[in-house]
């Protein structure tokens, strides 16, 4: 209900009331009109969001590159490591839609399958990354002393390395080790996954990404806590009478959130860069694993005579990867509470 | 003050430091007051005179580097300052709360008012989440926000100032305390919100009989609510008594200084506001006597000693040396 001024008692507004009190008005009631919805925080954000073309834009790529990685292995033409000798080095055509490479592999299923292994990688390690980060970056300061010291120290030091060479250093690392334990896992237990290297190169990515990679989300946590701590609101919430662990998960957490949410969503892109340059460099998913790295990697040597083979999978990394970005962009205006234009 | 009637809050000499690069810092030195159920105490002075340390003492909130060094805090006889942070938390809520001067800041932005007001209600009365709810929308009515069935779903930021005070007095009135700290409560808003929060802290008073401390620097805000009033300066209190006494016939000339100060337009128009010279000394290096002593228009050579509190008549003290030898009657 909007105030029409004419009709107000407001002698400012409306001169008329002033001169004649006794006017055959209403009389006035305490009643106030009613209150719009509340907006609530996540709804503006939404509005925010959607306002946004680039942000839509890269909420639609993100949804279908999900989608594709969930149903890859189903809606792929071809399997993966499949080859067919009569068509090797193939340009685009209607069988093969993206050509194929040469030993004669469908390149359209293997995007698909790259597709599937950078989300696998980008969201598995995401997650990892936050319950590490957002645990060190609010335990730190919440149990102070020699443990905020120490968070503190392991995440400079962290910081102190370029993250992409520090995470192919572990990787490089931890291979032989895990490939040395995997003969005795699978003699002890008879399990045949533990006979397939390319389980290992997941599992190599995903651990050296995820040991590196939670430093800044870990720092950003930290200096949101260390600041919100400070906040009367956190005194109000002790002074009736609440707990430390009621405070964390009740009003630091949710106040953290957002800016969490925009590093994150951010950083996916960046993290499946991260393990297509890993594959790239043949420390990440080997063939006949398929990574769009790798994809690549492997085009890269006939890219005079195939162009097709690099240009196929560096094009859907760049898109993907940009529409993460965007995606990282929108939600950072729409949650952060000092853009407020609405 | 008086011991027939039974104290709800009894500050017996609390003494506050706190440790800065500089030093330590001795915020409230030899504090007592009495606050009595159903009665409005107010405690006056100027910015950094430990009003707000004695406040956050009492809710046991001092700052990491602030430590209660001396004294005692009795609320309902219960010595608050033996008590383990469990056991104090229980209490803060249901027997002690605090209104805060920014209410803005004091509300979390990201939290629906009404979610607020529940988590007390939650927290120490185990109340389900629709009883709370509906509890929620009472206290709001109760303080006097309107339609408060649709606002208890707004956020913070969708109230006005005198509103989220509101709202905050409601949080802190929702387990009923028996004491109510309210530190500054009209502070941060204009003039004619400011009489509404404190009539309805008055009718709040009246209706609940919960003791209220009122901490202020705004000797008018006394005069309109405080049953008593106690005046500090650099830490110290430096008078205190009944509101009346202490404001019509005051003893301390600091006290006379701040009653100066303050406006009368009626009156006043013309004449040029009253300042008290000088600044309030820095509590690192304290003056060996009467810590106004360096501002005070009537000091004397017997100022360089501490004085103590002493009668003036009835329950109104004052720390002076004037108070003693101007009236000998009364020593």
């Amino acid at each position: 209900m909007k105030l029409d001024p004419a009709s107000t008692h407001d002698p400012v507004a409306n001169p008329a009331n002033l001169a004649n009190p006794a006017s055959e008005d209403p009389p006035i009631t305490n009643e106030l009109p009613v209150p719009t919805p509340p907006h609530s925080l996540w709804g503006d954000a939404r509005r925010t969001f959607f306002r946004n073309r680039m942000g839509v834009f890269g909420l639609v790529v993100a949804v279908l590159v999900l989608l594709i990685a969930i149903t890859a292995p189903w809606i792929a033409p071809y399997g993966y490591a499949e080859q067919d000798w009569n068509a090797i080095r193939q340009g685009p055509s209607a069988a093969h839609w993206m050509g194929t490479d040469a030993v004669g592999r469908d390149l359209f299923s293997r995007v698909l399958m790259g597709i599937r292994t950078a989300v696998l990688m980008g969201f598995v390690v995401s997650l990892a990354t936050v319950v590490i980060g957002v645990l060190a970056g609010s335990l730190g300061p919440l149990l102070g002393g020699r443990v905020d010291a120490l968070v503190v120290w392991i995440m400079d030091g962290l910081l102190n390395f370029p993250a992409f060479w520090l995470a192919a250093f572990v990787a490089v690392i931890t291979k032989p080790a895990v490939a040395t334990l995997a003969q005795p896992m699978y003699e002890a237990t008879g399990w045949a996954m533990f006979e397939n290297t390319l389980v290992f190169d997941y599992l190599v990515v995903f651990l050296c990404l995820s040991l590196v990679w939670w430093a800044p989300l870990g720092r950003l946590v930290r200096g949101q806590v260390l600041t919100l701590r400070e906040q009367e609101f956190i005194l109000a919430q002790r002074a009736i009478g609440a707990s430390p662990w009621w405070i964390t998960t009740r009003h630091l957490a949710p106040n953290v959130l957002g800016q969490v949410i925009v590093q994150v969503s951010t950083g996916i892109g960046t993290l499946m860069l991260a393990e297509s340059a890993l594959s790239f460099l043949g420390i990440g998913i080997q063939p006949p694993g398929a990574s769009l790295g790798n994809l690549i990697y492997t085009g890269m040597t006939s890219w005079r005579a195939e162009p097709h083979l690099v240009l196929m999978p560096g094009l859907t990394l760049s898109v993907i990867i940009l529409a993460f970005v965007f995606i990282g962009d929108a939600l950072s205006d729409a949650l952060n509470p000092r853009v407020r234009d609405r | 003050m008086s011991d027939s009637e039974a104290a709800l809050l009894e500050v017996r000499d609390l003494c506050v430091e706190f440790a800065t690069q500089r030093g330590t810092v001795r915020a409230i030195d030899g504090l007592s007051f009495d606050s009595v159920a159903g009665e409005i105490t107010g405690i006056v002075g100027e910015s950094g005179c430990g009003k707000s340390t004695t406040a956050l003492a009492i809710m046991g909130l001092l700052p990491e580097q602030g430590r209660v060094t001396r004294g005692d805090l009795r609320l309902q006889g219960t010595n608050l300052l033996a008590l383990s942070p469990p056991a104090l938390r229980g209490l803060r809520g249901p027997a002690m709360s605090m209104v805060f001067q920014d209410a803005l800041a004091a509300l979390d932005p990201t939290m629906r008012v009404g979610r607020q007001l529940m988590e007390p209600l939650t927290l120490h009365l185990g109340l389900s989440r629709r009883a709370a709810h509906e509890r929620a929308i009472e206290l709001l009515g109760r303080v006097g926000i309107p339609s408060p069935q649709l606002r208890v779903d707004s956020y913070p930021h969708e109230f006005s100032g005198g509103m989220r005070q509101r709202a905050m007095i409601a949080i802190a009135l929702a387990c009923s305390p028996r004491l109510l700290i309210a530190d500054e409560p009209t502070t941060a808003l204009d003039v004619t919100i400011q009489r509404q929060i404190l009539e309805l802290l008055l009718e709040l008073r009246d209706e609940t009989g919960a003791g209220i401390v009122l901490i202020t620097h705004d000797v008018g805000v006394v005069a309109e609510t405080c049953d008593q009033v106690i005046v500090m300066y650099a830490g110290r209190e430096v008078e205190s008594g009944p509101a009346e006494a202490v404001l019509t016939q005051p003893a301390h000339p600091y006290t006379r200084g701040l009653l100066a100060c303050s406006l009368d337009l009626a009156h006043d128009r013309d004449r040029p506001l009253d300042a008290i010279p000088g600044m309030p000394p820095d509590l690192l290096s304290l003056p060996d006597g009467c810590p106004y002593e360096p501002r005070c228009p009537d000091a004397g050579p017997a100022c360089r000693q501490m004085p103590s509190m002493v009668k003036v008549s009835g329950l109104h003290q004052a720390a002076c040396w004037r108070v003693t030898e101007s009236d000998p009657a009364h020593g």
